[in-house]
């Protein structure tokens, strides 16, 4: 029989640690003769063998000396960071390691943590800059102008980038009853400009709680629009006085809770005076925060002008309110100077 | 009251390894502790007994894994990779010290024989472990590694594998006639070693 194929020649050392030669089994013993000459040199082998593994021979164990660890410490805190590779190596092995010390989980952990802070800081910073947004200058662009007055034929064409001015938080919206204010004298319009489209302040009035030109031509000042803010309920006297005949026929209001709801409000009145230097104010109120018309957008504005009568007969300017401020008040008042 | 141990005093070898990379100080303490007493009488048994290169070694050692803990390969072993670079360290340093390594072993070799007659006539416990420890050292380089990691380290026969390279069958090979060379070196003392088995057991431990 051939034995080597059964025995490992090397295997002879593990004979040699777990049997007497006289325990050997027959084919186990050939193997064991092809390696030693005979049973005398066999005891000797374990005899020496079991002697070399209880290290007769060996000294006492040697204590390092300390300083050689004074040493490497030393030298490790002077050592910069460069075990990141290592850790990396970590990634797809090791998996005897606690999960949550697996570079693969903490990857993840960490893009979660960052993913999750960016969007509420994302979500904090958009409040924020709705609050913010009312002391900042707002262009109206050409285009939003235009689209403004697409559908009346009788405005001015050109709505030029204006400066909005910034609005209070709380605005004290005058109630204004639009049935009891007196009738207006009529006027044949024949150019009516859109100067100034306020979208936060209110109804645009003057010191003598009268409705408010603007100041100027392209702007209506920071004060006339704090003003218009704050300024009381007008009264018969201040419309009668400043020969202006408008109704607001209908206001709608959205409950601020809604959000993302379009808001809509619209001037319907057949008394609308269409005359040179006229202006429209569009004053709007948010309930919440101060907004300007940037923040509303306009999706669509209709004006109906009656040219027999030479007025406008319905404006309606449908926005969008902005996000997480629903549009509490939104009031318009069609303004002509005098 | 004993003090508590340090988290990592249970974490394995490999796992301190990926905190000394993340330059964990700690963590290269605990694995200190861990092998130092170990690598420096290695070295010591290694380089002739010299304490000196002996203690150069081992700092030179851990040195490499506190300035490039990068080199470890995780898939391995830590234990092992620890060995594989003493042992390569011990190879280097053999050829460094050939010449010198050369007449060194004539040297003892001569010493040798003198010390065997001697010991011929003694007979005795204590010659017996003279001659052992001579018959060890004249052992060529690679069979006192063996040796060294085998009956000293007591590391298993894959591990002396995976350091020094070869099969485990070679390692189990060199074993045997490791065995056989200092059998046949101490066979003067024959009958010590069966004395000693059934004696000196309890002795040596």
């Amino acid at each position: 029989m051939n034995t080597n194929h059964k025995y490992d020649p090397e295997d002879i050392e593990s004979l040699l640690m777990h049997k007497q030669y006289n325990e050997l089994f027959d084919d186990e013993r050939e193997f064991v003769l092809q390696h030693v000459k005979n049973e005398e040199e066999y005891n000797s082998l374990r005899s020496m063998l079991f002697t070399l593994h209880d290290q007769p021979y060996q000294e006492e164990w040697l204590e390092p000396d300390p300083s050689i660890k004074k040493e490497l410490l030393k030298e490790f805190a002077a050592e910069k960071k460069g075990g990141f590779m290592v850790w990396l190596n970590s990634i797809f092995i090791l998996p005897e390691i606690k999960w949550y010390r697996r570079p693969a989980y903490q990857m993840a952990f960490a893009t979660a943590v960052v993913l999750i802070g960016g969007i509420w800081f994302f979500a904090v910073r958009n409040e924020k800059s709705i609050d913010q947004i009312a002391s900042k200058d707002v262009s109206i662009g050409q285009k939003d102008s235009s689209n403004l007055i697409q559908n009346g034929n009788l405005f001015a064409e050109n709505l030029s980038n204006e400066r909005i001015p910034p609005a209070p938080k709380t605005l004290a919206v005058p109630e204004v009853a639009i049935e009891d204010l007196p009738a207006v004298q009529e006027s044949r319009a024949e150019d009516v400009h859109i100067d100034h489209v306020v979208a936060e302040g209110a109804v645009a009035f003057d010191d003598n709680n009268a409705m408010a030109a603007p100041a100027t031509e392209n702007v209506v000042s920071t004060d006339v629009a704090t003003k218009a803010v704050t300024s009381a309920k007008p009264t018969k006297k201040d419309v009668v006085n400043n020969t202006t005949k408008m109704k607001v026929d209908d206001v709608k209001k959205e409950s601020e809770e809604e959000k993302n709801e379009v808001n809509q409000f619209s001037l319907a009145d057949e008394a609308i005076p269409q005359t040179n230097n006229s202006e429209v104010i569009v004053a709007a109120d948010a309930c919440c925060a101060p907004t300007t018309l940037s923040n509303i957008t306009l999706t669509s504005t209709n004006y109906n002008f009656d040219s027999t009568e030479g007025f406008v007969t319905s404006l309606t300017i449908n926005t969008n309110s902005i996000s997480g401020h629903g549009m509490k008040d939104l009031l318009a008042v069609l303004y002509t100077a005098p | 009251m004993a003090a508590s141990k340090h988290p990592y005093e249970k974490e394995h070898d490999e796992q301190l390894m990926l905190l000394i990379g993340q330059r964990d100080q700690k963590a290269f303490e605990v694995l200190y502790d861990r092998y130092a007493k170990l690598m420096y009488n290695y070295f010591h048994r290694m380089l002739w007994k010299d304490r000196e290169k002996a203690r150069d070694f081992t700092q030179e050692l851990f040195a490499k894994l506190v300035q490039k803990p990068h080199l470890y390969d995780i898939s391995r072993p830590f234990k092992t990779w620890l060995y594989s670079i003493a042992h390569n360290m011990c190879k280097n340093e053999y050829a460094k010290q050939e010449v010198r390594k050369v007449a060194h072993a004539e040297l003892k070799r001569e010493d040798s024989f003198t010390a065997l007659n001697e010991s011929q006539r003694k007979m005795d416990r204590s010659s017996f472990m003279q001659k052992l420890k001579e018959a060890l050292s004249e052992l060529d380089e690679v069979k006192q590694q063996t040796f060294e990691l085998r009956f000293t380290q007591e590391l298993s026969i894959i591990e002396i594998s995976e350091i020094m390279q070869v099969s485990e069958g070679t390692v189990k090979s060199r074993l045997f006639y490791i065995l056989k060379e200092l059998n046949q070196k101490l066979k003067v003392f024959e009958g010590i070693t069966t004395w000693l088995i059934a004696l000196g057991i309890t002795i040596f431990n």
